[in-house]
């Protein structure tokens, strides 16, 4: 077991969680033997390219899968209890209550058909056992803590009359409504402007300080995680294949996908040089097999590279999935 | 809303509200009693006390032809709300619930689809003797499959929305979803059908009463009146041509308002 998770009394603790399609899909593994934790009030950032497992997991935490994809092994420990094995019913007095889930494109992660008012007041209403009045004053009180002001008069006002951003802070505000211990973001500025985005994740950043809130921080964009992370974990093709702090991750880069990643990023530094990129795709599901997953994509594979898969291995805290781990720094 | 309303929309909504006027005017004021003949004036051509003529027993046409939008729009909202409520609860059920119970219902509507309506309808009303309550039934469990459909359709699409998954990450119950965040926004399409659907039961219970199968005497129906009518065509048009004419702008009006509406909902963007 990793170093980093003998740490007493992780807030979350996701222990070798294996998500699998159904049967009749074929049952191919699409989140495989993954362990993490979050401790209370950390940032843990998630990388990965599209299809890598990133949005799986995060539902899979919640029970949230779609139907066609299901957990087939493993344990998610919240607050020293058993999350995966709750009732629907006890489940969904957590949803919302303790960990609360902010969606990708807030343009209609909210109901067309309610007022935001309603919508915020709702949730604490189910979890919080408020009056209505007090929900309405909290609820005043939580847009103004996410930075929207004329709170009084928004509360009365429908999802399409607020702009993109409002509504992903409307969303932020419902999610932080019954003070969760933990939020898992899955992409939440993906679809914002990048003036937008950085505000939002600085409410997010801000938040999380001041109130001790983790957060599960979803994203494809190295460089939306390495201003708010404390730690990164890199995924491929449904397996963890880097983490660590977000330092060494991104500073001390040691696997070659992650190395990929950073050097495909437009940066100043590579401003007039041609963008380097990964060659091919994240391999189809049916074709995860025993060999190391990056192998045909890998600049630095060796022939013994597809005899096994390389394990996560430890390193003061910073484990790589790799058999021929970069040495140099970046 | 915003959107610009079609020309369906308001020729559908002027002829409608026509027809719904009617309706409204005879219950307290038809020309003539319904039943009273005139048998100095039958089959007399339209004049100043007979608008519309007097048919082979010298009773005013127009006014049976008011009372008889009563029968057809008890008809047809009766049947939309059965098919309504069936097809609510069927749709729900299989786009909600999905896999077997899914294949289960959605066959079962088939079968009943599959079965020519008038038929099903002959067949039902000649099993319980005709009348006003058997065609209603007769027609509505006819409109449920098509409800259904559309119910099941809209709350497939629904259920996939993002704003649904964010409700359940958020805690909300089974119930609560469909109530507060799937019903609401399927409504403006079941609007659509129950309008459309409104108009067909009345064409189905005119057919039924032509066939003199449906609404029984002494209850007026615009069905009977034409039947009633084919004997007299040449001496007095009229009598055919106005129940006729009622029928066709009353489906067509429907028609074209349900299009209209289609035309100008969606909220969602």
């Amino acid at each position: 077991m990793l170093e980093l998770e003998k740490k007493v009394n992780p807030l979350l603790k996701v222990d070798e969680l294996q998500v699998n399609l159904a049967k009749r899909f074929g049952g191919y593994s699409v989140v495989s033997n993954l362990s993490l934790s979050i401790e209370q009030g950390e940032i843990v950032g998630i990388a990965g390219e599209s299809g890598c497992g990133k949005s799986a997991l995060s539902l899979a935490i919640l029970q949230l899968l779609p139907k066609g994809m299901e957990r087939s092994s493993g344990k998610v420990v919240f607050d020293e209890r058993r999350i995966d094995e709750l009732s629907l019913r006890k489940l969904q007095g957590i949803r919302g209550k303790e960990i609360s889930m902010i969606f990708q494109d807030p343009m209609t992660a909210l109901n067309p058909g309610l007022k935001i008012g309603t919508q915020l007041t709702e949730t604490m209403s189910k979890h919080l056992n408020l009056s209505r009045r007090e929900a309405q004053g909290r609820a005043a009180e939580l847009l103004e803590k996410v930075g929207l002001p004329r709170a009084s008069e928004l509360l009365n006002q429908y999802p399409h009359e607020l702009s993109g951003g409002m509504r992903q802070r409307v969303m932020i505000a419902i999610a932080l409504s019954c003070q969760p211990k933990l939020i898992i973001a899955d992409e939440p500025t993906t679809a914002l402007d990048v003036t937008v985005q950085a505000q939002i994740l600085q409410l997010l950043k801000k938040i999380s300080r001041e109130e001790k809130l983790a957060i599960l921080l979803i994203s494809h964009d190295l460089g939306v995680l390495s201003q708010m992370c404390d730690r990164i974990l890199i995924m491929y093709a449904g397996e963890i294949v880097e983490q660590g702090t977000a330092e060494d991750v991104l500073h001390r880069t040691k696997h070659p996908y992650t190395r990929g990643l950073l050097s495909s990023m437009p940066t100043r530094d590579k401003k007039g040089k041609v963008l380097q990129t990964i060659e091919g795709t994240v391999p189809p599901l049916s074709e995860r097999g025993s060999a190391c997953a990056f192998y045909k994509r890998c600049p630095v594979s060796r022939p013994d590279c597809l005899q096994s898969k390389p394990m996560l291995q430890e390193g003061q805290g910073h484990a790589v999935r790799c058999f021929y781990p970069l040495v140099k720094e970046r | 809303m915003g959107r610009k309303r079609s020309i369906n929309f308001y020729i559908g909504g002027i002829l409608a509200a026509f027809l719904v006027l009617m309706f409204l005017i005879s219950f307290i004021y038809v020309p003539h009693e319904i039943n009273q003949m005139n048998v100095a004036k039958r089959l007399a051509a339209p004049d100043s006390s007979y608008l519309l003529g007097t048919d082979n027993f010298g009773r005013d046409i127009l006014s049976r032809i008011m009372k008889g939008s009563q029968t057809a729009f008890f008809v047809g909202a009766s049947a939309v709300a059965i098919g309504l409520a069936g097809g609510l609860l069927i749709g729900t059920a299989a786009g909600y619930l999905g896999y077997w119970t899914d294949e289960l219902l959605m066959r079962l509507m088939d079968a009943i689809l599959s079965f020519p309506g008038i038929i099903f309808a002959l067949i039902l009303v000649t099993v319980f003797k005709p009348g006003i309550y058997q065609t209603v039934v007769a027609i509505g469990v006819l409109s449920i499959p098509g409800f259904a459909r559309i119910v099941r359709a809209s709350v497939l699409e629904m259920k996939e929305a993002e704003f649904v998954k964010a409700a359940k990450g958020f805690g909300a119950s089974h119930f609560r979803i469909l109530s507060r965040y799937i019903f609401p926004n399927i409504f403006s399409s079941i609007i659509v059908a129950a309008t459309l659907s409104f108009s067909t039961a009345i064409l189905i219970e005119a057919a039924l009463s032509y066939l003199g199968l449906g609404v029984q005497p002494p209850h007026p129906s615009w069905g009977r009146m034409l039947s009633e009518a084919q004997g007299f065509l040449q001496q007095a048009p009229w009598f055919a041509i106005t129940p006729g004419l009622f029928i066709t702008l009353l489906v067509l009006g429907f028609n074209l308002l349900g299009d209209g509406i289609r035309d100008v909902r969606d909220v969602r963007r």
